[in-house]
């Protein structure tokens, strides 16, 4: 009788060992399409909630007091008068404009003439994050464009701050960012005055919510002043981003294992936690 | 049985819901660099009312969406939930007295075994 017992309470537990091997030698091609599936079914409540704490915010400011008008239509009466400010401004803009184009075009004359690539140029797209995953271990970021947008996987996203991460999965109508923080994301970066490539990698997330990530592969002879962190850049050779997008600030930098190069802590803006909108940038 | 079909239709749902309501929690929380990660939230409902076949299924499903969500290896929260529903399961028949404590005190326990198999697994 225990003995029936017994197996009774095993059997479930032999299952699904059974299952767990299954599971084990399941093709990769079936685990990706489960998993494409099942993000497809979570992207529409992603994309409604964050639909409705927009119209929350309209809704919000519909409900604004007779006070709060007459202070934003100060506000606005200040920005129309700046506008009439900034059109007389804008000739001095196109002028401006004018030389900078004939500046470019010398530019790329010159580059043909020495068989060297312009840089490449990308197309930004604007999008709407839509739910923000931000755990110590691993920092995703959704957002409410897809490939009917034409994203592809590996496109770099930026926001007012700079670097904020680069593209990982691609549905119809969202899309996953992977954020600097993550310990997956890895890029070549340049420091501001200094032309050599250093190796970028994300680190995580502080408990008190502070970004960071670390630099590799610093030439022994940079080293940062006190009170005058290095500021570390993107660089085109990846081909994902356009030279010079900020990442970060190092103020230290050490001796790393191999004794060649050295190793940093890379402080990053922490409003990367809080970031409502970004851009994607599409190769042309 | 249509009344075991019709609960685990509940629960998974249930489940869903609640995934999806701590990822937003989660998204509004990043600001100062809190995350919630409780599967032991989805352990305790399934044990209390679903058979041992349900409960398995349930998780398993629960296990994937959260996989997805939370971009871990697929499986993995699929089947360790599925695992530890079989454990708590076991337990509670040989522990029939009910105590208010012990539900608090297993997710506990479930939520502390996810987060060690998260930093190893990392």
């Amino acid at each position: 009788m225990a003995k029936k017992s017994n197996n009774r309470k095993v059997k479930p537990f032999l299952y699904l060992g059974f299952f767990a091997i299954c599971w084990w030698g399941i093709p990769s091609s079936i685990k990706l399409f489960t998993q494409s599936t099942f993000r497809e079914f979570q992207a529409p409540i992603w994309e409604i909630s964050s639909r409705i704490e927009d119209l929350s915010n309209y809704w919000g400011h519909l409900s604004d007091s007779k006070r709060t008008l007459i202070t934003k239509g100060k506000e606005f009466k200040r920005l129309t008068s700046d506008l009439e400010l900034q059109k007389i401004r804008s000739k001095e803009i196109v002028t401006e404009i004018n030389r900078l184009q004939n500046l470019h075009q010398s530019i790329s004359r010159l580059n043909k003439l020495l068989n060297i690539n312009s840089s490449q140029n990308f197309e930004s797209v604007i999008a709407r994050v839509s739910v923000r995953k931000m755990s110590g271990w691993w920092q995703q970021m959704t957002i409410r464009k897809g490939y009917n947008n034409r994203l592809q996987i590996g496109n770099g996203v930026i926001y007012n701050k700079g670097v904020i991460g680069r593209l990982i999965n691609v549905d119809s109508r969202s899309a996953e960012i992977e954020i600097i923080t993550n310990p997956n994301f890895r890029i070549v970066a340049h420091f501001g005055n200094d032309t050599r490539p250093v190796t970028f990698q994300g680190n995580g997330i502080d408990l008190g919510g502070q970004p960071y990530g670390i630099v590799l592969d610093v030439p022994y002879d940079i080293i940062p002043k006190k009170g005058e962190p290095l500021q570390l850049i993107t660089s085109s050779l990846g081909g994902n981003f356009p030279h010079g997008m900020p990442i970060g600030n190092v103020y230290k930098l050490e001796g790393a294992e191999d004794g060649l190069f050295k190793t940093g802590k890379v402080i990053i803006d922490r409003s990367i936690n809080e970031v409502l909108e970004v851009t994607l940038l599409i190769p042309e | 049985m249509k009344s075991q079909n019709s609960r685990i239709c509940i629960v998974i749902l249930i489940n869903l819901l609640l995934t999806s309501l701590i990822a937003l929690i989660n998204s509004r929380l990043s600001v100062w660099g809190v995350f919630l990660y409780l599967p032991g939230l989805f352990i305790i409902l399934s044990s209390n009312i679903l058979d041992v076949k349900n409960g398995i299924v349930a998780s398993i499903i629960t296990g994937i969406h959260l996989d997805t969500l939370l971009h871990t290896p697929l499986g993995f929260h699929a089947i360790l939930l599925a695992f530890i529903f079989l454990l708590v399961r076991e337990w509670q028949e040989n522990h029939r007295v009910f105590k208010t404590w012990r539900p608090i005190f297993l997710q506990i326990i479930v939520n502390i075994i996810f987060f060690l198999f998260g930093i190893f697994g990392y």
